[in-house]
């Protein structure tokens, strides 16, 4: 193959969209001539601008931290650049190509990772969920994963932190876990045709359900009104009352002093002779740009982050940057996330509404009985057209028996697995020989499931048809998917099996962080990103108790 | 199969409830430009045939959106997400699958594609979902990635579809909601400007 891997050369890059792309307060500007840290050492370089870029930069910049962060894709303007269509927000997702591999290949994209300041925030479904005390002990409880360097309570104060932060709305009382309720807004009401299937299914056969705890408001709050049931959380909120680092974290990390560099793709690390790192190298508009930094945080998720480490291979780190374990891109993690269909004589209109909002996790905890260890959660979970009919054709499904589906369309309801999947070091982040645009090498994303995760699929696969079956539902397809991605970094005790210890921080570079989801060392059975930011939260209350800066904002609300 | 639940819904005549930037993303897809950019015209035909059996779609306004949607995509190529490692950028795919359609219409019936009766083509497309045809000797790039190919072709005609707005009002999608949101929800409830099923119960099977 030639240049880029075409055959014919035709089709070329598009051209960026057009956005400012240098941020601070009070100014924005469409180029990289007025920078306020431009020339300076910054205390704090981060890298992606998603769930756990957002908190970083705003707990630190409100310590008094000098902070530039660095995202790849656009300042979205909600405003003008969503749009309440499904094809139009694809933009949303990481759309860059991605090889991938192994028996159960990824769908990369909107699928789990995102682009553009607020990163997967942005289109998220917004359920927001805590992991489990046993999710950070597998190894102990049920022999199977590794365990975290962290336990339940080291990020109890952190999840506290975030979920009032933002206003998580959810129920009085939360049936399982250590965290029982109350959230700092009441939960949702009213619920869908397809939330109420859901429970009626639920109460039916004896499983416990819940209003889902939800990153989304339902007062007014912070300038955002309340949620319109408009049910495009996954295309980008436009009345704001959905959360995203976007519009939360970001804008007031600006007023608090940071600087915010979009459009602008960090395509290198750079390193000092004593093995600490000075900073990074960024493109923007085909020209390249460097920004010196005392810390490097890396918060650009599962496959980027990886690629960025091995890319920056020297002859100090011959094998990629804080890769002395070979762990760097190893044990991926998507969670199973298989949606059940059924039919109903009855209208569901899976479009109306916030797409999740009924939960159950009455099979979360490992139960031997089942044949697989961990568990999973599922939700009751909306469609739109374009999900609904690419889900069916991903199934298989074409022709006059599509067109009978969409026909039916407003009859299907539809529950959706989030399913804990174990680590395996075969799934994997590597480069290959291809190369993007910028001269980087493209990717190769590795994954195959394992026995104990196809055990637990089948199992959450059968009660999600028997929950739909309850509630008077003809269960009619099962399309297999994923869905957040984890892992590829992940954090531990040991410098020989992990990248970064408790704080995020890299065992082999003492001023390199690496925070997002990628250090994640088991998937757990939930949603991640209450996670995500909890960690996020807490490396920021760890990196500024290090610099001797303990007012931390973090510390200091936990205090109040 | 009687063609929808909601005979005489037109999501179209919601729009001026929508913001100005949905408006003019949906609106300009009923707009096609019979003109491509990277499509020839015998492509832009083939695609039209095999969407047409893939969707089981015969409207031309809504192929013709289908055919534009390959023609964007394909050309301002802003990376295709995913891509299995061993298979062509999509560009080159489509491309090569496309002429690998003529080829293998003309050895397995002696004609081109678009001269085969609609069931050969239609097990043409069955075949390659299948991965059941032997293309080795087809082309010169050797054996074609069947399966690739016909994922590639029914996604990209899926995506589009799904997004016109005669296949909404079909459906019954009630559409774009914003700024004016849903707020009868529930169990059995509509907001005024949603579609009702059919009085004579054009009911479900
Ligand atoms: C459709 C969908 C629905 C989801 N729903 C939920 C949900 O309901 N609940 C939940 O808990 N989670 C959900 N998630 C998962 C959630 O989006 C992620 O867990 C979360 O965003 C991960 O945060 P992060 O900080 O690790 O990475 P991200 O938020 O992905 O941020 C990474 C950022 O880094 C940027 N970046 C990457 N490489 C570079 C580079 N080289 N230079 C500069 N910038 C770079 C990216 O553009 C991106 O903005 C969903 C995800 C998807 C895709
Ligand atoms: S359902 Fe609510 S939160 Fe989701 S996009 Fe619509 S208004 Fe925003």
């Amino acid at each position: 193959m030639r240049d880029n891997g075409k055959l014919t050369g035709r089709g070329y890059p598009a051209a960026p969209v057009g956005h400012h792309c240098d941020h601070y307060a009070g100014h924005r500007f469409p180029h990289l001539r007025n920078r306020k840290y431009g020339r300076d050492e910054v205390d704090v370089c981060i890298v992606g601008a998603g769930a756990a870029g957002g908190v970083l930069a705003y707990i630190l910049s409100r310590a008094g931290l000098s902070v530039v962060v660095i995202e790849a894709g656009p300042f979205w303007d909600p405003a003008t650049d969503f749009a309440s269509d499904e094809l139009e927000m694809t933009k949303l997702g990481w759309q860059d190509t991605r090889l991938v591999s192994g028996s159960d290949p990824l769908t990369m994209g909107k699928n789990n990772s995102g682009r553009g300041v607020g990163g997967g925030t942005t289109h998220f479904t917004g359920v927001f969920l805590r992991f489990h005390e046993s999710d950070f002990m597998t190894y102990t409880v049920d022999g199977v994963g590794v365990d975290w360097p962290l336990r339940y309570e080291d990020l109890a104060p952190y999840y506290d932190w975030v979920e009032r932060d933002i206003r998580v709305s959810g129920p009085r009382h939360f049936p399982w876990g250590p965290f029982r309720g109350p959230y700092p807004f009441p939960e949702r009401d009213p619920l869908s045709a397809n939330a109420n299937a859901f429970r009626r299914g639920c109460e039916a056969l004896g499983i416990r359900s819940t209003v889902t705890p939800l990153a989304i408001v339902n007062a007014p709050f912070d300038g955002r009104p309340p949620c319109i049931n408009r049910g495009f959380c996954n295309q980008g909120c436009m009345p704001n009352s959905k959360f995203s680092t976007l519009i939360h974290h970001i804008p007031k990390a600006i007023a608090a002093g940071a600087e915010v560099l979009s459009d602008c793709m960090v395509t290198q690390i750079e390193v000092n002779g004593q093995g600490r790192v000075t900073g990074v190298v960024f493109r923007h508009d085909g020209q390249e740009h460097r920004q010196k930094a005392r810390y490097v945080i890396l918060s650009n998720f599962v496959v980027e982050t990886p690629r960025l480490l091995l890319q920056s291979a020297s002859s100090l780190f011959p094998d990629g940057l804080a890769n002395s374990s070979g762990m760097v891109g190893k044990c991926i993690m998507p969670h199973s996330s298989h949606d059940m269909y059924a039919l109903f004589d009855e209208e569901i209109r899976l479009y109306k509404g916030t797409p999740v909002l009924a939960t159950t996790q009455d099979f979360y905890e490992t139960d031997r009985q089942r044949g697989f260890a961990r568990g999973y959660t599922l939700h009751a979970h909306g469609a739109r057209p374009v999900e609904f009919a690419k889900g069916l054709a991903g199934a298989g499904v074409w022709g006059s028996e599509l067109r009978a589906a969409l026909r039916d369309y407003n009859f299907y309801a539809r529950v959706t697995l989030v399913g804990e999947v174990l680590p395996n070091e075969a799934n994997c982040v590597t480069l290959s020989d291809e190369r993007d645009e910028h001269g980087m090498q493209r990717a190769v994303v590795s994954f195959s499931y394992g026995p104990n995760d196809n055990a637990l699929i089948q199992h959450a696969v059968a009660k999600g048809n028997e929950i739909l079956a309850a509630a008077g539902g003809k269960p009619r397809y099962v399309v297999p998917d994923t869905a957040h991605l984890m892992g590829g970094c992940r954090m531990g005790k040991d410098p020989e099996t992990s990248v970064v210890d408790a704080d995020s921080r890299c065992h082999d570079v003492p001023n390199l962080y690496i925070c997002s989801a990628a250090v994640f060392p088991t998937s757990g059975g939930a949603n991640p990103t209450n996670t995500v930011m909890a960690i996020a939260a807490r490396t920021a209350d760890r990196l500024l108790e290090r610099l001797g800066r303990l007012e931390g904002m973090v510390t200091e609300a936990m205090a109040r | 199969m009687p063609r929808t639940h909601y005979p005489g819904f037109d999501v179209m005549s919601q729009k001026d409830a929508w913001d100005p930037h949905t408006q003019s993303v949906v609106t300009k897809r009923l707009q096609v430009s019979p003109r491509y950019e990277f499509l020839t015209e015998h492509e832009a035909r083939l695609i039209r045939a095999i969407a047409g059996h893939l969707l089981y779609e015969d409207r031309d306004e809504v192929l013709s959106f289908v055919v534009a949607h390959f023609d964007r995509q394909l050309h301002a190529d802003r990376g295709e997400a995913e891509r299995e490692l061993n298979v062509p950028p999509q560009a080159d795919l489509v491309g090569w699958g496309l002429a690998a359609f003529d080829a293998l219409a003309k050895s397995l019936h002696g004609r081109p594609f678009l001269e085969c009766g609609t069931q050969e083509q239609i097990d043409l497309i069955a075949g390659l979902q299948r991965g059941e045809w032997h293309t080795e000797g087809l082309a010169e790039h050797g054996a074609l990635p069947q399966k690739a190919l016909f994922k590639k072709l029914l996604g990209l005609a899926v995506e589009a579809h799904a997004s016109h707005p005669a296949v909404w009002s079909e459906m019954g999608y009630a559409g774009p909601a914003y700024p004016r949101g849903y707020y009868r929800i529930e169990r059995g409830l509509t907001d005024l400007w949603e579609p009702r099923r059919a009085q004579n119960g054009a009911g479900v099977k």
